[in-house]
This record gives C-alpha cells, sequence and structure tokens, in this order.
C-alpha cells in the first residue's frame, strides 16, 4: 500500500499544478406519503468532486454526505498510457447498453435503500482497476475489470423492504462474505466495437465473474453446535447462514440507429441479453441461487420537437425453478423550454399484474439552482412486486444547487 | 451616352449572370480552415427575454468528403462534461451523445438530427453544418440582388433536390457578394417559415483567407425562442489529431 501511495502522491502534487475543478451540488428532499399523509423522506445531502486533469493522468476524488454520514464516492487515478487507460481506486463503471433494466451492467453493487432514486445514483463505487485498451484506428475498445473485494448490494429499506421469511426455529441470522483473496474478487471483460450498418450499429460482449447481488440461505445449523446442521429447522434453535454464490455471467448487447420511411424523427433499438450461470445449474441444490436467463428489448423514438420516448420489455427466466419475470416498460422525456423538464416512467409487471407510475416535473431557477416534483403510485395485489408498496406512494419535492 | 450604358451592361454583366447554383458553389467553395477549435457561448433566451447561458469547447476537422466535430459542454454544472460526436464520410454519417451521468455514449438516430441541441434552437444537424451546405443538393433559383451597406447580397432558394435527406424543405439564403459568406438564412418546414439564422459578426482569420461567422443568433419564429452562439478562442489549421474525435475522448 506504501508503495502505491507514494506515485499516487506525486501524481495528485503534479496534477494539482494544472489547475484542478471543483464541482459539487447541495440537495434536499422532502416526500409526503399520501396514504397517511406522514413525512416518508427528509434529507438533505451534499456532493463535493475534485477533478485534476494533463495530457497524460487525471484524478478523481468525490465526498458525499447525507442521512448515513460522510463518504467517498468516486475517487481514482487514471493514467493514459498510449492507447490504455488505466484507472484505480473507487470506480464506477457502465457495462450495459439499456436503461432501466441492464442485465449486465453489474459489475458496481447498487444501493436500493430507497428502491426509486435514480438508476446512475443507485450504483455504488468499488475498489478496483479498470484497464481500457483502444486499438489503433478502430472503434473498438476491450475494457477489464477487476475488484479483490466482493461488496454487495444494499437491499430495499425500512417500509421498502420485501417480507423475507426464515423458518421459525432461526434463533440467529448471520451473513459470510467471500473471503478477500485474489480469487475472491470480481473480474470483468467486455468487448465492443461500431459498424456501419443503417444509421450506426454498435455491438458489445460482457463476461462478469461476480456474485449475486443479494444473499440467499447457505446453510442452517445448529445453534447449539455450529459445526453441525440444523436437523429440525421448525423446532430450532437453527442459526441461518446466508451467504453469496458465485455468478459468471455472460451477454451480448447492441444499438441499432434506423429510420421509418414515412415516419418523422429517428429510432434506435437497443438490447441486453445474459446468461447467469451459478453452480447450481440443474436446481438441484437449495442452498445455492439458480441459474438464470435475462433479455431486454428497448425502442426509443424522439418526435420532432417533442419527447423522447422509450419503450421496453424485460423478462428473466430460471429454468430449475421455472421462475419467470416479464416487464413492460414505457419512458418519456420532454425539455418543454429551457428550464421546465417534462419526465414520466411506467413499470408494469407482467407476470402479477402490479405496476409503478412515476412522473416529474424539473424546473431550472436561476443559477444552478432547480426544483423537481414527482409523484409516485403503486398499484396491484399486496403480495406482488409492486403492490406491495401500494401504501408507499408518495409526493416529492427536490431541491438542488449544482456548481 | 449608348456608350456609357453598354460599358455599364458589361461590368454588371458577371454579377446579373450569377444563377442561385453559382452563388451557392461561391459560398461552397471558398476557403475554409481545414481545423477549428475555439470556445461557444451559448444563449437561451425565452420569449419572455430569460436567459440562460451554456459554454461549449468545439473541434472540427475535413479531410477531403471526411467532416469530424467534436463538441464538450462546459457550463453549467447540469450539463457540464457532456459531448456530442458528429462524424460524416460521403453520405455517411454519425452522431454520438456522451451523457457522464450515465457513463455511456449513446448513438443518435439519423431522424434525431432534427431535434434540438441540448434545448437551443439549433438542431443537431444545424450544429453539424453551422449554415454550410452542398451546393449539388439543391436546386437553387437566385430570387433577387439586395444592396446592404454597399454590398451586393444575394438572395437564394434553395430546395433539396428529391433524395437528398434534409432536416428543413426549403431554405432561403442571404449572401454577401464580397465574400461569398451566408449573412442570414430563413429555414422552412411544411411550407412555413420555422426559423431565422443571422450572422451577426463576421470576422476575418488567417490575413482574411477566411470569413467565419462569430455571432449567430437562430430564432424559431413560432415559438420566438432565440439562441445566441458566440464563438471566441478560435484557433485555425493547427493540427488536430484522430484521437479527439473518438468516444474514448468525449468520456475525458
Amino acid at each position: 500500500m506504501k508503495k502505491l501511495l507514494a506515485p499516487l502522491l506525486f501524481l495528485a502534487l503534479a496534477l494539482a499544478q494544472e489547475g484542478p475543478v471543483l464541482s459539487g451540488e447541495l440537495t434536499y428532499a422532502v416526500g409526503l406519503r399520501y396514504s397517511d399523509l406522514r413525512i416518508s423522506q427528509n434529507q438533505a445531502g451534499f456532493s463535493l468532486k475534485l477533478k485534476a486533469e494533463t495530457e497524460t493522468a487525471a484524478l478523481v476524488a468525490e465526498l458525499e454526505g447525507g442521512p448515513a454520514g460522510l463518504g467517498l464516492g468516486e475517487a481514482y487515478a487514471r493514467l493514459y498510457l498510449g492507447p490504455v487507460d488505466l484507472t484505480a481506486g473507487r470506480i464506477v463503471v457502465s457495462t450495459g447498453r439499456t436503461d432501466l433494466f441492464s442485465p449486465l451492467d453489474a459489475f458496481n453493487p447498487k444501493n436500493l435503500a430507497r428502491p426509486l432514486a435514480e438508476p446512475e445514483d443507485q450504483k455504488l463505487p468499488l475498489e478496483g482497476l479498470s484497464l481500457v485498451y483502444y486499438p489503433e484506428d478502430t472503434d473498438a475498445e476491450l475494457e477489464l475489470l477487476y475488484a479483490p473485494v466482493f461488496v454487495p448490494s444494499t437491499p430495499p429499506a425500512g417500509d421498502w423492504a420485501q417480507p423475507f421469511s426464515l423458518p421459525p426455529g432461526v434463533v440467529k441470522v448471520e451473513t459470510a462474505r467471500p473471503d478477500p483473496k485474489l480469487e475472491n474478487g470480481v473480474f470483468g471483460l467486455r468487448a465492443s466495437t461500431s459498424l456501419a450498418l443503417l444509421d450506426g450499429l454498435d455491438l458489445g460482449a460482457t463476461l462478469l465473474y461476480t456474485y449475486t447481488p443479494f444473499p440467499g440461505l447457505k446453510a442452517l445449523l445448529d445453534a447449539n453446535n455450529p459445526s453441525q446442521p440444523c436437523l429440525d429447522p421448525n423446532a430450532g434453535p437453527c442459526v441461518a447462514v446466508l451467504g453469496y454464490d458465485r455468478l459468471a455471467l455472460l451477454g451480448g448487447d447492441l444499438a441499432l440507429a434506423f429510420q421509418v420511411p414515412g415516419v418523422e424523427g429517428g429510432f434506435v433499438a437497443r438490447a441486453e441479453a445474459a446468461y447467469g450461470r451459478t453452480a447450481d445449474t440443474g436446481g438441484t441444490d437449495p442452498f445455492v441461487q439458480d441459474s438464470y436467463l435475462e433479455g431486454v428489448l428497448e425502442l426509443e423514438h424522439t418526435f420532432p420537437d417533442g419527447p423522447t420516448v422509450l419503450l421496453l420489455y424485460q423478462t428473466r427466466y430460471a429454468a430449475a425453478s421455472g421462475f419467470t419475470a416479464h416487464h413492460l416498460a414505457l419512458t418519456a422525456r420532454h425539455e418543454a423550454s429551457e428550464d421546465l423538464t417534462l419526465e414520466g416512467a411506467w413499470v408494469h409487471n407482467l407476470t402479477d399484474g402490479s405496476g409503478a407510475l412515476l412522473p416529474r416535473l424539473r424546473y431550472q431557477l436561476a443559477g444552478g439552482v432547480s426544483a423537481a416534483l414527482r409523484l409516485a403510485v403503486f398499484y396491484g395485489g399486496a403480495n406482488t412486486e409492486f403492490g406491495a408498496w401500494r401504501e408507499l406512494g408518495e409526493l416529492g419535492a427536490e431541491l438542488r444547487y449544482a456548481f | 451616352m449608348r456608350r456609357l450604358w453598354v460599358w455599364v451592361l458589361l461590368l454588371a454583366a458577371p454579377a446579373l449572370a450569377l444563377t442561385g447554383d453559382e452563388v451557392l458553389k461561391r459560398v461552397e467553395a471558398r476557403p475554409t480552415p481545414k481545423t477549428f477549435h475555439g470556445k461557444m457561448a451559448m444563449e437561451l433566451i425565452s420569449k419572455q427575454g430569460k436567459k440562460l447561458t451554456r459554454e461549449l469547447e468545439l473541434w472540427s476537422k475535413k479531410e477531403g468528403d471526411a467532416e469530424k466535430m467534436l463538441i464538450k459542454f462546459l457550463a453549467p454544472p447540469d450539463v457540464r462534461g457532456t459531448a456530442f460526436l458528429f462524424l460524416k464520410k460521403g453520405d455517411r454519417e454519425e452522431m454520438k451523445l456522451y451523457l457522464p451521468a450515465l457513463k455511456k455514449v449513446r448513438r443518435i438516430a439519423g431522424g434525431q438530427k432534427k431535434g434540438s441541441f441540448m434545448g437551443s434552437d439549433f438542431s443537431y444537424d444545424d450544429i453539424a453544418r453551422l449554415g454550410s451546405l452542398k451546393a449539388e443538393d439543391f436546386t437553387s433559383t437566385l430570387k433577387e440582388v439586395e444592396e446592404q451597406d454597399g454590398v451586393k447580397v444575394y438572395v437564394v432558394e434553395a430546395v433539396p433536390k428529391p433524395g437528398v435527406e434534409h432536416s428543413y424543405d426549403k431554405e432561403v439564403i442571404w449572401v454577401r457578394g464580397d465574400v461569398f459568406v451566408p449573412i442570414r438564412i430563413e429555414f422552412y418546414q411544411k411550407g412555413k417559415l420555422y426559423k431565422v439564422m443571422t450572422l451577426e459578426k463576421i470576422e476575418g482569420f488567417a490575413g482574411g483567407k477566411y470569413q467565419i461567422p462569430t455571432r449567430l443568433v437562430m430564432e424559431n419564429v413560432r415559438t420566438k425562442h432565440k439562441t445566441v452562439l458566440v464563438q471566441k478562442d478560435l484557433e485555425l489549421d493547427r493540427p488536430i489529431p484522430d484521437s479527439v474525435f473518438t468516444e474514448r475522448f468525449m468520456k475525458r
């Protein structure tokens, strides 16, 4: 670590002479739950970002503060070495192409404590390395990723938490994370290129060797003799050991721009398909999460002088358990004027009939200050994906100052 | 007296003889820098007079039938780091947008070229062309020859030829006869006047070799919304490596 610190310090000093750029934002958000008129959110936050860059290197450090306290956001050093960009530190990367649902964009863990946050704001930085190789005179790029320590995603918290039941005999729950060893790290490999087909075609292939983002039951042990399995989970006393399964995520993605004769405005079709393979491909081991297939189809259309609309279809299928989920989503974004932006998203679970409606209005006030009003409405049965949040529908407001 | 008239007619003949097509060909043939780098201030002005300023940095390069352009937003903070890439080779055009919040480069469809460029009155296509056009793509008619401040100004109506993909169904272009630079362009859509671009300030660079519009105003006549584009810190014909016009540079 000391060996790494000296060159980083040298790099920081060199970059500091180039005149670092300080940017940041202050936010304040408040939410009112309309079912019981309770204040559901009342929090202030800030982020400060310092960036210094030269022709050959860049240094970025982000400090974030919020209800959970003060912490480092993205913080990394990047070297531009000929055709290679080498980045080390707390990084956030994008390995997918579709919006809203992106099965391949799974290198960084996500903070889903408040599931309604913007997808890009949910990504948590991961300590690791990124090496991107850009072959000369091509549109191709090859990216290698490595994070030595796996960090799980943060599940929905408080009222947003999904009900989770364990056998009645369980008196204690332990969660085991993979040991911080080289071979237990998270690996990624992504290749992408562009081709001259129609109005342009982008292709990508991704392999992530990671873990399931949320833990599953790994063992039930006798609470009095932890080396032995729990013989009767209903009688107990038992210890439930939760853990994360190795997941090899292999998939491809594309974006194709095209036009439809007689229709004004252009179209972009995007797609992602992924196979998530765990150790239990046959679905016979109750202590290993099942392998699955996931796909997303997306169509984007921009109306002349009108909104940009996205229509998405997502499906996930686990053959072993027969689990199937289908979602349909429609989003629209319209810049009504230079200071007013209207946005909306509708997500519908085709399997259980539940869904969410999320309209938002953002107004740009003077001098980097913007205000937003948003509404969240959930519908569906009590035990459905979005219906479970029926009582959590809220009207929210946000004030943001960016500099 | 008759002899004098003959001389006047002979001297005026070359100017009067110019057709709309010849005017546009002279516009197209005027010297333009091979590379261009500079900063732009983009002021968005609403009907009520409310202003919003955006600052951009622009790089462009021409090599034969290939054109490349990259624009990066420097301010305000909510769009800082956003980058727009335009690549053209022959009839093939490609446009991409980098949104730093998503850390993704997104392809923009051809038809989206007509859409507003970052909330301004310029479309992506307007920005990519910035007043330039290919004469052979249009059927041009000289409508009028005016005189402004002692300078002859040609008014040319240019209609895209069948099969030519263009954002507007007609343009009426006012061209200064001394330097063959457009000073005003009216854009028509569905037969009606849609936008008017006024090139308010044209400056000479490289000893007057290049006549570059440094202040452009685009007004949407339907919404009465205006965008003022001011170009500054211009560097012309300085080498710009091809690596600038890449997704890699967009992300930096």
